[in-house]
Formats: C-alpha cells, sequence, structure tokens
C-alpha cells in the first residue's frame, strides 16, 4: 500500500510518516502542494493524506484537481479548522474523511486503514470478522473452515452490516439494500431476519438494536 | 429622557393646528365685529329715517313750533317689530312739543349733525339718535331738538343670529382643518411608519442592508443605517475569521506537542499519560472556549441558518454519535416525533449543542465505582405548541438545588471531576440564538431538554 502525505508542518508530518512506515506502509512525503501535485500526477497512491493549509497550492486546490480528473483516490484530510471554521471558509471538501487537529496517531492509523479497507472492498472479497470468514464473492461465511447454513437475503444482511462495520443501519437502509425495484420487501420483516441472524451466528457476532435507529454491528 | 421627546406627529399636529386655530379666531372676531357695525348701521339708518319723518312734521303757528303727528303714524313710531321706541322734540325753550319726558334728552345735540349714542330710559337700553333741526318763518330761526331712540331686541337679535352662524361657520373650519393636518400627517410620515415596521420585523441577529424606497429626506438616514449594518457584518465576519485563525494557530502547536510526546515516550509510561492528560485537557479547554466564542450572540452570522427538518438533524447526529456511546459502555436509543418539525437553524451548531449535552452524560452518568450505567436517550416530543428535544441518561441526575444553577457559564456540580464548566452554557447558548429554552429535570436521571416554540 502506497500512502501519498502532504503535510507543511515538519513535526506533523514526521511523525505520521514515521508512525505510517513503522506498520508497513510505503510512505512519500511532501511539504508544500506543487511537489505533491506533481507527484500525483506521475505517480499512483492508493491515499492522500492531506493538510489543507498547505503552502504554494492549498489542500482545497489538490482536492478540487483530484476530483476534477476522476480520481478515486481516498482522500484524508487533516485539518487545525474545526466544522464550524470550515463552513466560515466555505470548505466543503469532498475528502473521505477528515480529523481535526490535535489527534493521536492512533486515530490517524485506524482511519487509514478505514479508508483502505472501504476502497479495496473490490479487490478482496474475503472478510474477516471475530471467528467468522465472509467469501462476499461466493457469498459463503465459514466458521472455523465449516460452512453456516443462511439464505441468500440472510447472506446479503449480514454482508451489509459487516461493510459498515461500527455504523448504525437504519431498517429502511437494509431493505433499500437488499431489494430490487420490483422486489416487496416489509420493514418489519428485517426484524425477523436479524433475529435469524442473531440465532444462527450467536456469540460470534456482536449485533445489537439501537433503539429508534437500526442495527450496528461492532 | 426619551420619555419626553414629543413624537414628529405630535410636533407636526401641534405646530399646524395652533397656528390653524389662532388664524380662524382672528377671522371670526374680525368678521363678529364687522357684522355688529353693519347691523348697527343699518338699524341706526332706519331710526334716523323715522327722525326725519318727525321732522317732516314739524310747523311753525303764530310764531311757535308745533308737531303734527296723524295718530296712525305715533302708533307706527312707537314700536318696531321686538321693542319699543321712544322719541321727544323740544323748542328753543325746552318745552316739549312731543313724545316722551325730558329726561331722554340727557345730551341735546346743538348741532345738525346727527349723532347716535346709547343710553337708559325705564330701565332698558336705548340706541337714540339727537339732532337740531331749523326751521325758517318770517325772517325769525326756529330750533327743534329731535331725539328718538329704540330698545335693542331687535339688533340683538341680529347680532346673536350672525354670532350663532359664525360660531358654526367656525366649528366646520375648525373641524375640517383638524380632520386634514390629521390625514396629512398620516400621509406625510407614511415612509417613516413603513421604515419601523421593516426594522420591527427583522429578526435582531439580520445584519443584511435594509431594502427601502426611502424618500429624500429618509434617503440619509437609511443610508447611515446600512453603512452601519454593513460595519456590524464586516465586524462579524472579521471575529469569525479571527475565532477560525486561534483555532488555527492553537490547535497546530497542540498537535505538535502530542506527537512529540508519542515520539519520546512510549504508551505505557507514566510521563506519557500525566503529559498527554494535560494536552488533552488543553485541547478541550481551547475547543469549548472556540466554540463558545463562536456561538456567542453577538457575533453570529445569520447567513449560516437554513430551514431544516429537526428530526433530520436529530437522526444524522444520533447515527453519528451512537457507535462513540456504545464504545463508551452506554446504550443508546433515539425517539423521534411522528411529525416533522422545520426549524431556521445552524445543524453544526446543533450537533455541537447536542454533543455538549451528550459529552455531560458520559461523564457523569456512572456508578460509585466509576462504571457507565444504563441509556442515553436522544427524543422528539410535542408538548403544547412547543417542541422539546431532550437528552436523558439514567444517572444519577442533580440535586434540586443545583438544577438551576448547571447552565451557567463556568459551573460545575463536581468540581473534583475534569471540565470546563462551560459545556451546558454552550448548549444554553446556541439553544438561545435558535430562539429555544433550555430546561433540566431529575427523571430517573438527568434530563436536559432544548424547548422551542412550535410556530405551526
Amino acid at each position: 500500500m502506497k500512502i501519498l502525505l502532504l503535510e507543511d508542518n515538519e513535526t506533523l508530518a514526521n511523525g505520521i510518516y514515521n508512525k505510517l512506515r513503522e506498520i508497513g506502509y510505503i510512505v512519500d512525503l511532501f511539504f508544500n502542494g506543487e511537489d505533491g501535485l506533481y507527484t500525483l500526477e506521475t505517480s499512483t497512491y492508493d491515499l492522500l493524506i492531506l493538510d489543507l493549509g498547505l503552502p504554494g497550492i492549498d489542500g482545497i486546490e489538490i482536492i478540487k484537481r483530484l476530483r476534477n480528473t476522476k480520481k478515486n483516490l481516498p482522500i484524508l484530510v487533516i485539518s487545525a479548522r474545526d466544522k464550524l471554521d470550515q463552513r466560515i471558509l466555505g470548505l466543503d471538501t469532498g475528502a473521505d474523511d477528515y480529523l481535526c487537529k490535535p489527534f493521536e496517531l492512533d486515530e490517524v492509523v485506524a482511519r487509514v486503514h478505514a479508508l483502505l479497507r472501504r476502497s479495496n472492498n473490490q479487490l478482496s472479497s474475503i472478510i474477516k470478522y471475530n471467528d467468522l470468514v465472509f467469501d462476499s464473492q461466493s457469498l459463503i461465511l465459514k466458521r472455523e473452515d465449516k460452512i453456516i447454513e443462511l439464505s441468500k437475503r440472510e447472506l446479503t444482511i449480514f454482508e451489509h452490516l459487516l461493510l459498515n462495520l461500527n455504523a448504525i443501519i437504519s431498517k429502511e437502509n437494509i431493505v433499500e439494500h437488499v431489494t430490487t425495484v420490483d422486489d416487496e420487501f416489509n420493514p418489519t420483516a428485517v426484524e425477523t431476519y436479524i433475529s435469524r441472524l442473531r440465532k444462527k451466528l450467536g456469540d460470534s457476532i456482536n449485533l445489537r438494536t439501537v433503539r429508534g435507529l437500526g442495527y450496528m454491528l461492532s | 429622557m426619551t420619555k419626553n421627546i414629543p413624537s414628529i406627529s405630535s410636533r407636526l399636529i401641534t405646530w399646524l393646528t395652533i397656528p390653524l386655530l389662532i388664524l380662524t379666531t382672528a377671522v371670526f372676531v374680525y368678521f363678529y365685529i364687522f357684522s355688529i357695525k353693519k347691523v348697527t348701521k343699518f338699524f341706526d339708518n332706519r331710526l334716523l329715517a323715522s327722525a326725519k319723518s318727525i321732522e317732516h312734521s314739524l310747523g311753525i303757528e303764530d310764531g311757535e313750533l308745533f308737531v303734527d303727528i296723524p295718530s296712525f303714524s305715533i302708533e307706527l313710531l312707537s314700536t318696531n317689530d321686538k321693542g319699543l321706541i321712544y322719541y321727544s322734540v323740544i323748542d328753543d325753550k325746552k318745552n316739549l312739543l312731543i313724545g316722551y319726558n325730558l329726561s331722554l334728552n340727557k345730551k341735546l345735540i346743538d348741532e345738525d349733525i346727527p349723532e347716535f349714542y346709547y343710553t337708559t330710559f325705564n330701565g332698558s337700553k336705548l340706541r337714540t339718535v339727537s339732532y337740531k333741526a331749523t326751521l325758517y318763518s318770517s325772517g325769525k330761526v326756529y330750533n327743534a331738538y329731535i331725539t328718538i331712540g329704540e330698545t335693542t331686541e331687535e339688533r340683538n337679535e341680529y347680532i346673536q343670529q350672525i354670532l350663532i352662524l359664525l360660531l358654526v361657520i367656525m366649528s366646520i373650519v375648525i373641524f375640517c382643518s383638524i380632520t386634514i393636518t390629521l390625514f396629512a400627517v398620516r400621509q406625510g410620515l407614511k415612509p417613516l411608519r413603513e421604515l419601523k415596521e421593516i426594522i420591527k420585523k427583522r429578526d435582531e441577529k439580520d445584519l443584511v442592508s435594509l431594502v427601502f424606497d426611502a424618500p429624500k429626506e429618509l434617503e440619509d438616514v437609511v443610508k447611515s443605517i446600512n453603512i452601519l449594518l454593513e460595519r456590524s457584518r464586516n465586524t462579524i465576519e472579521y471575529i469569525e475569521q479571527f475565532n477560525s485563525d486561534i483555532s488555527h494557530q492553537l490547535r497546530t502547536p497542540l498537535a505538535e506537542m502530542k506527537m512529540q510526546l508519542e515520539t519520546i515516550y512510549n504508551k505505557k509510561d507514566k510521563n506519557y499519560i500525566a503529559l498527554n492528560s494535560v494536552l488533552n485537557n488543553m485541547k478541550h479547554i481551547t475547543e469549548q472556549l472556540l466554540l463558545y466564542a463562536k456561538t456567542n450572540p453577538n457575533t453570529i452570522n445569520l447567513k449560516r441558518f437554513k430551514k431544516e427538518s429537526l428530526n433530520q438533524v436529530c437522526k444524522n447526529y444520533s447515527l453519528k454519535v451512537a457507535p462513540r456511546i456504545y464504545k463508551k459502555g452506554f446504550e443508546f436509543a433515539f425517539e423521534d416525533m411522528n411529525e416533522e418539525f422545520f426549524i431556521n437553524c445552524d445543524s453544526i451548531m446543533i450537533e455541537s449543542m447536542l454533543d455538549n449535552i451528550i459529552n455531560n452524560a458520559l461523564h457523569y452518568a456512572l456508578d460509585d465505582n466509576g462504571n457507565p450505567i444504563g441509556t442515553i436517550t436522544l427524543s422528539l416530543k410535542k408538548h403544547n405548541n412547543t417542541i422539546w428535544l431532550s437528552v436523558k441518561d439514567e444517572g444519577k441526575g442533580v440535586d434540586k438545588e443545583y438544577l438551576n444553577n448547571i447552565f451557567k457559564r463556568y459551573y460545575r456540580v463536581d468540581s473534583g471531576k475534569q471540565g470546563t464548566g462551560l459545556g451546558l452554557s454552550i448548549v444554553k447558548q446556541i439553544a438561545s440564538l435558535h430562539n429555544a429554552k433550555v430546561n433540566a429535570l431529575n427523571e430517573n436521571g438527568l434530563k436536559i431538554s432544548i424547548i422551542f416554540r412550535n410556530k405551526n
């Protein structure tokens, strides 16, 4: 995995650079926008970590140019501006994730993992969760190499929850995700599928009902 | 002091009405005097005509003056329509030739020109005319002093009628003038009233320039108001920018310090833990102080307010915050209401407000061992014509005596715990920016509500 880091503050840049290299990523580091943009045009990266307040071409401009060339490169923005300031400056960036200073390195690492996992879902079809292994291509769920028998709809719902780990998914969202236009599917039926999943998967999953909102797999 | 300053309309009414009243009264007095003169002259002429007719009946016989008035004429002479007529003719020797006794002739006029005057006779006021008539006979001169007077009833009646007529005319003129004045003042001040309405209807936080087709006299006022508004807008934008720059300037060194700390120490090192906790506290204080400054009602920019569904804002926020709450060991629930409620709001501020209430719950809804208790519930409920947005925890709540204080700035129930004491005062500040009130209740835990007025 190759990451481009654009950050003008040397302390922060070196901290993040060392940490990411330590855990095995290949990282290129630049301290200004021009160099960053040039490298982006000439090399391929899996992720961009970008400080908005770069000298020269600033972060917003870089995001705009990237999005214009329709690059699907995931972007993690680092900024000292909070959400309220963002709006004052008119920064609706179109970044994939946003980290406000000051942060801990572990947070950076967690966000990097999450972004890479999301963008690489299409590439790798195998997802591991606790003692379960799910193959999203063949729709097979295994526990210790033994296939767990689930209906197709149960598998689709489980996959949807798994791809949105630690996020709340509403019943409506599940219905929308598992049905086609001419498919009749009642939101209350979701409850039935959820309880079947809990029964069949037992302690292997931590599936919560969040009252008023939906379900969360964590 | 301002109370003693008279209003523009009362000034205009006063300064238009008083001169009008003075002028009308002067005209009235002039016409009244003029009419009295005319009436008096008319009646005086009639009186003189009667005197002349007496003069014509004078004759001389045997060297003596005599008056020969036919009896019907005497009767005619004695009365007019309303009053009585008294007359006398006296010769040079002061003999009364005809008429009433001499006391009538208080003023014997030795002139040919008739003289009119007032006198009293038999207790009545008389308008009298006297003059000397001269006759010649056989080279001798005979003088007759003719006096004729009439009581004043008829004259008075005429004058009274004229007075009444004048009073009626004057009342109508005054009434019309006042009505026209009031109408004119009202019409004249219409642009001022319209301007007042436009200003009154505006939200006090709205600093957009006034759009008003001002008449010439108000042009400068509107211009000045707009200049002031623009200056306020610029100041607010400057403060916003300043706050944003401070955030930037403070956060970057904080981030650097945290980074340095992580590079120097192992995460389990007690020095790291102590210093990191200080830094985290500093980060929290910086954020809260900035949030407090950024949500100050005096520097708020209404441009950032949009009409949004509060239900949707709360639901979106719940989706974002729930994982964090579960991570801390609490349960979470969201209770929506059936009805959609729209408000003019800044959704990011609403989220910051809810963040502060929820952080408060995460901080305090703990048992004696510091373990999290129960569910944190975010709910929307309708009560009569208010909408209650509440966050309820299942902790121990707050002692009744402190409940009213928790929204005060820098107030902390438990001074042993870390915190800025700003969280709930930020909540109150953001609530009031949205014209909402705050409320705290103990309901098997602490329930903090933001109460919006439902205008529908």
